[in-house]
């Protein structure tokens, strides 16, 4: 799943180096067809692949996307549209979606007055905690609609999920970005998640389109180390985890939350769910840099529809989240 | 150091007004001509509306007949010789008469119409019996969002570049004419309408009244974003001091167009993606919490990549990365 926030990205043909761009390209209201050669400050870049369809480039985004094998299925989560593996659909996210999820806004208006301008205007650095909070709060809600939207055909089969981005979408920690990502499930599973804040995958999608053995060769050697394995029981009430040392750990899941199990990435442990029903669930999972994040919160998270509920539960489970296995 | 060129403002030597007759008329101007902003170009009679109203009694007046606005059109006998009389409404003439539902139908008398060229130019196409397209200089003004179709009209310009619009503004000379503003409110939008406002140019306006517009309203063209972001004071101040020329308000393509034989060096002639920042740039900030508003660049570190810009009102300076700028003159 790659947050594509930055409008461009570029593949030196000699050095073979991949650097996204944060040019700014409005949306075409200002601008006339532009040229690869005006784009500024990269000189020595050979391709050049944007989503902005005035933008004229060797490749159009969708082609790119489409040659690329890997990671595969893939998600971009764009602006205005996101790209997964059965078409581009419009990313539709209105005001209620982010308002909530924009802290340093206290009016709705204002918040939809803020987004429109930033989508009139394209994307600039947030270098200030508003713009921060702004690019924050509508990457929570483009998340949602991404796996909302591909759940089925993309979420539900995969085992791994690689979340691939830049500043600002990493501002604050991968804790944010898990939470958004753990907010979106609605239904159970379990996901390995692999953090990219170097927004490989954008430049890797590139390369692929021009050579493919080269960009396989770099993702098999597994570069992303920021994991975390995701455990979402929604309607588990109570739980147990078998360590292999004699004696199980016991949870209590009826007041519902997020709990933290320090397992490092290469340990396996057994977890013994409980659900509603009295059903028992069994999995054998892994941990992560980020260790073992059992969510077992009633879906679909209601909760989250008041600004200050989310603002402390926000608070609360990035703590939770941010805690990393020595 | 590169920055985004916005090229909100600039002079198009040929631009295309289109003008036309509410109805089919005569066009007196031939292809090629030369004409100037007040030249009688056309002229039409407008048929106005029809109108109906019922009546008692028989009819004292036939079809065909002019009616005047308090004429007897029909009488009925009542008991002890009183009579009843139907007075007609309006002014016209009698089109149909329906002796079943007892109504009559006038039609109003047709006004005459003349169409004058608005802008200065040449006669590049007639579009026969119904007007012409002028070819003409012309500033155009882009906007960041618009909703209606287009207008031409004369230009009002009201208070300064950040000020809202208010109600108490409005007087029925605004009627037919299109108005600029700072910020745009729902109340004075509302108000605008009712009095028979033609168009709408304002620096910015919530994003939900932009929202709600629907239908047959009049025109918006909104020239910066949405919030509270004020008009370009580079626009502002010269569309104050074009006032009351003719300009055409092309909603469905986000710009305004205003007729402009002299040179602007304000606004630009070409258009090109990235420009060099330099010393004494007008740029348009967008970070907040200057977001949309204006300044000059007194200094920038090519290293750092940020330039220092001082506002334009606020008299302060501020430091951001050239990537959240963008240059629209100087």
């Amino acid at each position: 799943m790659g947050l594509f926030w930055s409008a461009n990205f570029f593949v030196d043909e000699k050095t073979l180096s991949f650097t996204t761009s944060y040019t700014p390209i409005p949306q075409p209201i200002f601008s006339q067809k532009i040229l690869v050669d005006d784009l500024v400050g990269k000189a020595t870049q050979k391709y050049v692949v944007s989503s902005n369809p005035e933008i004229s480039a060797p490749a159009t985004f969708e082609q790119a996307l489409n040659k690329t094998a890997i990671p595969n299925p893939f998600i971009w989560i764009g602006d205005k549209r996101i790209y997964t593996p059965e078409g581009t659909q419009e990313l539709k996210i209105v005001e209620t979606d982010y308002f909530n999820y924009f802290f340093l806004e206290p009016n709705s208006q204002q918040a939809e007055n803020a987004w429109q301008n930033r989508l009139l205007y394209g994307p600039k650095t947030p270098c200030n905690p508003y713009d921060i909070s702004l690019e924050n709060a509508v990457s929570f809600s483009k998340i949602k609609f991404a796996i909302n939207n591909a759940y089925l055909k993309v979420i539900s089969g995969a085992d791994k999920i690689i979340i691939s981005g830049s500043y600002p979408f990493f501002y604050g920690g991968v804790s944010r970005l898990m939470l958004a990502v753990l907010n979106s499930f609605n239904l159970p599973g379990v996901w390995r998640i692999a953090f990219d804040e170097k927004d490989s995958l954008s430049c890797l999608a590139t390369l692929s389109f021009y050579d493919k053995s080269l960009a396989e060769a770099f993702l098999l050697k597994n570069p992303f180390n920021t994991t975390v394995t995701a455990l979402v029981v929604p309607n588990a009430t109570e739980g147990e985890i078998d360590f292999g040392l004699g004696k199980n750990q016991s949870f209590d899941f009826k007041n519902a939350g997020v709990f933290f199990v320090p397992i490092a990435e290469k340990d396996l442990v057994k977890v013994i769910l409980k659900i509603k029903g009295k059903k028992r669930l069994t999995f054998e999972v892994g941990g992560g840099s980020y260790g073992l994040v059992i969510d077992a919160r009633p879906r679909p998270l209601t909760g989250f529809m008041s600004k200050s509920y989310t603002l402390k539960e926000t608070e609360q489970l990035k703590r939770v989240l941010e805690t990393k296995v020595i | 150091m590169k920055a985004l060129f916005l090229n909100k403002y600039f002079i198009d030597p040929e631009a295309l007004i289109e003008r036309s007759m509410p109805c089919e008329g005569n066009v007196f101007i031939k292809k090629g001509a030369v004409v100037q902003s007040f030249d009688r170009i056309g002229d039409c009679k407008v048929m106005l509306e029809e109108k109906s109203f019922t009546y008692d009694g028989d009819l004292v007046k036939k079809r065909g007949n002019y009616i005047s606005q308090g004429e007897v059109v029909a009488s009925s006998k009542r008991a002890f010789g009183l009579e009843v009389s139907t007075k007609s409404p309006f002014t016209g003439y009698i089109i149909k008469t329906d002796a079943v539902n007892k109504e009559i139908f006038i039609r109003k008398p047709s006004r005459p119409f003349e169409l004058i060229s608005g802008v200065p130019g040449y006669v590049t196409a007639i579009i026969e019996g119904r007007g012409v397209l002028i070819t003409t200089r012309a500033l155009r003004v882009r906007g960041v969002a618009s909703y209606g179709a287009e207008v031409g009209a004369e230009l009002l310009v009201f208070g300064e570049h950040n000020d809202n619009l208010k109600q108490e503004n409005f007087e029925n000379e605004l009627a037919e004419k299109i108005v600029v503003c700072g910020h745009l409110t729902r109340e004075a939008y509302a108000k605008g309408r009712a009095v028979g406002v033609e168009g709408f140019v304002c620096g910015s306006c919530n994003l939900a009244l932009f929202n709600n517009l629907k239908g047959d309203c009049p025109p918006v063209l909104v020239l910066e974003g949405f919030g509270k972001i004020p008009l370009s004071p580079l626009v502002f101040d010269y569309l104050k001091s074009v006032q009351s020329r003719f300009v055409v308000l092309r909603a469905c393509e986000r710009e305004l167009i205003i007729p402009e034989s002299g040179k602007q060096g304000w606004c630009s002639t070409k258009s090109v993606p990235f420009v060099d920042v330099k010393r004494g740039q007008a740029v348009q900030i967008f970070s907040f919490p200057y977001y949309g508003f204006f300044g000059t660049v007194i200094s920038c570190d090519e290293e750092k990549g940020l330039v220092k810009v001082e506002m334009w009102e606020k008299k302060e300076k501020i430091e951001l990365p050239v990537e959240n700028l963008g240059v629209v003159g100087g």
